[in-house]
């Protein structure tokens, strides 16, 4: 027995498919959505003064770009967002008084900056989100009651906040954080009781922390998250069977831990780091069929071993890295098709390879990147548009070629290192305004000159990259240094 | 069920024993647990009921709620469990919020669940709920009443108070132990609505009258986020008391997959938080294993066998595992099977319902009756209209010689004649309606059949249907329209007598239409509601729900493409009335025929 949409109306299908949505039945949800598309997409042609059909046709867009991304399917989810904007565009611009279109307008355009920034397409991400930010403020200066709206505009600055940051722009990405978190500050004042406000201000304080730490100010890191765990602690002792609150807490004692590190304070380190595991070892245990919290304890075991590396505790970061590789190899085998779980083994198996390469165990390094580069081949393959995973076999790549140099082998450091470099190039050249990428090319660069293949070249080429960062203001304060060095580089070397 | 008789031979008592002492152990580890430490084993009981047909499953479950009423509830929170009552039969589990004394304090949760016959998802579980509330809230304040012995009235007045309620217009009289229903499950409602029951502080501005912040996805969910905070001893809001959910005829979940789900998250969720929870099933012994069809097709086990059979398995640990060894989420120590297939002693029930019936007597009507407690009800059933049986007409005497032929003849037949006899004992009118009500189902609307026999017989049928309650207890919630329109046969036993004698009706009544013209009838009343459910005016959002599951089976049976109609309009019921499990298997089922 079978049917199609004949005879039910639109609201009613989308009511299915939307609660298919909710029930994790993607496809299904799909399927009905491209359906009502294809019916709705005829009305609108017969018709094109309907406003009330090609509301419809944008919000049905909206639905299969949702789902396209909850798919991983980003081609997709950019093509019926781009379509859904250009209708909604065209509402907005006819009754500009009317809200409610302004706001489908910006929640479209928040949308596409979501899937490039997912794409590696930062400037087109910082198009769209400064679009939907300008909305945002429209919408909120006129009705500075409406939470709603206020609410609309903290998420659009944090965003640009965040596409900002990628870029390297830290002070732009400080200032976004900044406005997000005065408008969090009203909202949670006004309200102490609502929790989301509370929550809302958390993430304000996380971000703000996190810019402020990579600008090198540790102390203002250091005092936004505090500020931030003191919410969270108080949200998680009001209820401490709300496992979210619980789980928001121990990212923020992570963070903790990670500027302490930073700051060389390694006891507060260790502390921050041991409560964050406590609580992520009893989330855990308490579900253990819920892979998130899995996830989040063998990050908490990594940073552990990480501080232990920095004590020059290796035996210890050894089996504190191994517990997290553990873990992790369970969700991969449990589900292989989750590239997120792959690549988390992937990085667990870099951190094995790099005590072990501290503890001159060459061998068992060159074993635990091998299977770490095996991965994120695997990864790439599956999904070449992919930057991150382009990205990490990069990475990958690198820490083969260091092993091979340890071991004075620098024509297989080179072989390494050169195609590492060249995926580094396509990287940078496809995203000029991402400050990380460019820094990996210069990295590159370095590395492969010190194996002595074309070290002129490869040092003017680093060179050109940092000062175009530098010159730009997005090279990072702790890499000032870079410029002068490579400049001291390529005077000495010869070709 | 009309015969309240009590089944108090051996085999019963030594049952009921075994459930007694389950909950004992529950209640001796929630008063023993502390909230600090390190997770142990589950402390919670899974007690399996399972038996045949009419060997008294419910009864036994319901047996155990009189015996922990008697022993654990002196102050007497909880109402006598009396069948009898027009609005709290055999189907209705847990007691109404009317019935219960809330200036007493909730000496122990009691939570019943009957899972449905027929297609209509997600209902049983949701359709309790407005049962549970009121018990969630006096769970709530129960412990801190137990410690500073204030009154419910001026614990209640102070959530209201922090829910932003007026005390006035609630009616709590703050002063007077007398607490009216009504307020109590106002207030229940306004607390379910904002997520607030089970937690620790509500929100000063939250709005009781509005939409409320619970965004809620699931139901079962929900519910289980509010028995987490009030039975998991890590909780603030541990309540310090044991619960008892019953899940009757779990069989029935097979054609309403989230009870089964719910089933299974109960389980696993009571382990994890360690609540102190008994949780009883009944269920037919014949579902429990994969069988075959009398044509050998493969019928696989119920899905709640299958739910039992998952968390009793240890899972495997896994090559890279470390920490303590996996345990069953279920373990063997916390699994209680009760087998009811045995016979029952039916003696002693008999002689205590009729206490002038000699013994020799009482002793051939039980052994006729072979032991089935439900084939004696039905005889029971008999004798109680037959009151010329009784010497002076008098059911307290012995029965007469005539009336002693009388009975032994009924208890040598089997049951279902004995049944096809007790429906032949009413009137021709309720005879009538209640054939014409087995068109539509075990269950159905009731206003449906009204209409259906206003089409086919050219008269309403409601009266009748009310008369076959009331008086005959063949049928039930058909005068009780507080809720919804949804009727039913109190006995599957019925159903198939009504069945049986519609099929020959036409040899009593001339203008008797045949089953073809009486299911086109009906599926032309399906097809105009799913058409147009604004047709019916009247129907509850419950019974529209109900009338659309049919509608859909029947459309899916009969290869109708009407179907996908009939389940999208479902879908929007369901989440409009916040029955999102049975949303959620709708729109499942849409997907599965949906062919754009």
């Amino acid at each position: 027995m079978t049917w199609s949409l004949e005879g039910i109306p639109n609201h009613l299908a989308d009511q299915v498919a939307e609660t298919l949505s909710r029930s994790g039945n993607l496809s299904g949800a799909g399927r009905i959505w491209q359906a009502l598309y294809d019916r709705n997409r005829g009305l609108v042609a017969a018709d094109p003064t309907n406003t009330g059909w090609q509301r419809d046709l944008a919000v049905i867009l909206d639905r299969i770009g949702d789902v396209a991304v909850a798919r991983g399917r980003l081609d997709d989810a950019a093509d019926a967002y781009e379509k859904g904007r250009a209708i909604a565009e065209r509402l907005a611009a006819a009754e500009p008084t009317n809200t409610g279109w302004q706001r489908v307008l910006a929640v479209s355009l928040n949308k596409i900056g979501d899937v490039a920034v997912a794409r590696g397409r930062l400037d087109d991400a910082a198009d769209a989100y400064e679009k939907g930010r300008a909305i945002a403020e429209r919408l909120a200066a006129a009705e500075p009651t409406n939470t709603g709206w206020q609410r609309d505009l903290v998420v659009s600055l944090n965003k640009i906040g965040d596409v900002a940051k990628a870029r390297g722009r830290l002070d732009d990405a400080a200032d976004a954080y900044e406005k997000g978190r005065a408008i969090a500050e009203r909202l949670a004042a006004a309200d102490p009781t609502n929790a989301e406000w509370q929550r809302d201000l958390v993430v304000s304080l996380n971000k703000i922390g996190d810019v402020a730490k990579a600008r090198g100010r540790l102390d203002d890191a250091a005092d936004a998250y505090e500020k931030g765990r003191a919410i969270a602690e108080r949200l998680a002792a009001a209820d401490p069977t709300n496992a979210e609150w619980q789980r928001d807490l121990s990212v923020i004692l992570e963070r903790i831990g990670d500027v302490a590190m930073a700051r060389d304070h390694l006891d507060d380190a260790a502390a921050a780091y041991e409560k964050g595991r406590a609580i992520r070892e009893r989330l855990a245990a308490a579900d253990p069929t819920n892979a998130e919290w899995q996830r989040d304890l063998s990050i908490s075991l990594n940073n552990i071993g990480d501080l232990a590396t920095a004590q020059g505790r290796l035996d210890d970061a050894a089996a504190a890295y191994e517990e997290s590789r553990a873990i992790r190899e369970r969700l991969a085998a449990a589900d292989p098709t989750n590239a997120e779980w792959q690549r988390g083994l992937s990085v667990s198996l870099n951190n094995i390879g790099d005590v072990a390469m501290a503890r001159d165990h060459l061998d068992d390094a060159t074993a635990a990147y091998e299977k770490g580069r095996a991965i994120r081949e695997h990864l790439v393959a599956a999904d070449p548009t992919n930057a991150e995973w382009q990205r990490g076999l990069s990475v990958s790549l690198n820490n083969i070629g260091d092993v091979a140099m340890a071991r004075d082998r620098l024509d297989d450091a080179a072989a390494a290192y050169e195609e590492s470099q060249a995926i580094r190039e396509r990287l940078a050249a496809a995203d000029p305004t991402n400050a990380e990428w460019q820094r990996d090319l210069i990295i590159s660069c370095v590395r492969l000159a010190e194996t002595g293949r074309a070290p002129r070249d490869n040092y003017a080429r680093a060179l050109e990259v940092a000062e175009r960062l530098q010159a730009s203001g997005r090279l990072a304060p702790s890499d000032a240094w870079m410029v002068e060095e490579l400049k001291r580089r390529l005077s000495q070397s010869e070709d | 069920m009309a015969a309240d008789l009590k089944f108090s031979g051996e085999n019963r008592k030594s049952s009921l024993q075994q459930l007694v002492r389950a909950f004992e152990d529950v209640k001796r580890e929630a008063e023993g647990v502390q909230a600090k430490g390190q997770p142990k084993a589950p402390i919670h009981r899974v007690v399996l009921i399972h038996g045949e047909r009419g060997r008294g499953k419910t009864r036994l479950a319901i047996e155990l709620y009189r015996r922990l009423r008697e022993r654990e509830d002196p102050a007497g929170y909880w109402p006598e469990f009396v069948p009898k009552d027009e609005n709290q039969d055999q189907a209705s589990l847990t007691p109404r919020a009317e019935d219960c004394t809330y200036a007493a304090i909730l000496p122990f949760l009691w939570w019943g669940i009957q899972a449905q016959a027929g297609y209509n998802p997600g209902n049983a579980l949701f359709a309790t709920l407005d049962k549970l509330k009121p018990h969630l809230v006096t769970m709530r304040i129960a412990h801190r009443r137990s410690q500073d012995g204030r009154s419910t009235a001026a614990e209640l007045a102070d959530v209201a108070t922090e829910l932003g309620m007026s005390i006035a217009e609630l009616g709590l009289d703050v002063a007077g132990e007398v607490i009216g229903a009504g307020s109590l499950k106002r207030i229940a409602e306004s607390m379910w609505r904002i997520g607030k029951i089970g937690q620790e502080r509500l929100r000063e501005n939250a709005d009781p009258a509005g939409e409320g912040d619970r965004h809620a996805a699931s139901v079962a969910e929900e519910v289980l986020a509010d028995l987490d905070r009030l039975l998991n001893p890590k909780s603030p809001q541990f309540a310090h008391r044991p619960a008892v959910i019953l899940i009757d005829d779990a069989q029935f979940a097979d054609q309403d997959r989230p009870l089964a789900g719910f089933v299974e998250l109960l389980i696993k969720r009571s382990a994890r938080g360690r609540w102190p929870l008994l949780l009883l099933i009944t269920h037919w012994s014949r579902n429990l294993d994969d069988t075959e069809t009398a044509a050998g097709e493969p019928v696989p086990r119920s899905l709640v066998a299958q739910v039992l059979e998952r968390v009793r398995q240890v899972p495997a640990p896994g090559p890279a595992w470390f920490g303590p060894p996996p345990t069953a989420e279920l373990p063997e120590t916390c699994f209680l099977q009760v087998d009811l297939n045995d016979d029952v002693d039916l003696r002693p029930a008999l002689a205590d319902r009729y206490k002038g019936i000699d013994p020799v007597t009482v002793a051939a009507i039980a052994e006729h009756a072979g032991g089935n407690p439900r084939k004696l009800e039905q005889i029971v059933e008999i004798m109680d209209l037959e009151d010329h049986w009784f010497e002076d007409h008098d059911p307290d005497r012995d029965l007469t010689p005539e009336g002693v032929e009388e009975v032994l003849t009924l208890s040598r037949l089997d049951i279902d004649r004995v049944a096809d006899r007790r429906f032949r004992e009413t009137p021709s009118g309720v005879r009538r309606s209640l054939a014409l009500a087995s068109i539509a189902g075990n269950r159905f609307v009731v206003d449906f059949v009204d209409k259906l026999a206003n089409a086919c017989l050219a008269e309403g049928a409601r009266p009748q249907m009310e008369e076959g309650e009331s008086r005959y207890y063949l049928l039930r919630d058909i005068r009780d329209r507080s809720r919804n329109d949804i009727g039913g046969f109190s006995e599957r036993l019925y159903f198939d007598a009504a069945g049986r004698y519609r099929r020959n009706a036409r040899r009593e009544f001339k203008d008797w239409p045949d089953d073809e013209t009486l299911f086109a009838r009906l599926d032309e009343l399906l097809g105009c509601l799913v058409d147009d459910p604004d047709t019916f005016e009247g129907l509850q959002p419950e019974d529209l729900a109900f009338a659309l599951s049919v509608a859909a089976e029947r459309m899916i049976a009969l290869e109708d493409s009407r179907a996908g109609l009939a389940l999208a309009r479902l879908v929007s019921i369901e989440n409009g009335r916040g029955n999102y499990e049975g949303a959620y298997d709708a729109a499942n089922r849409f997907i599965e025929g949906f062919r754009p």
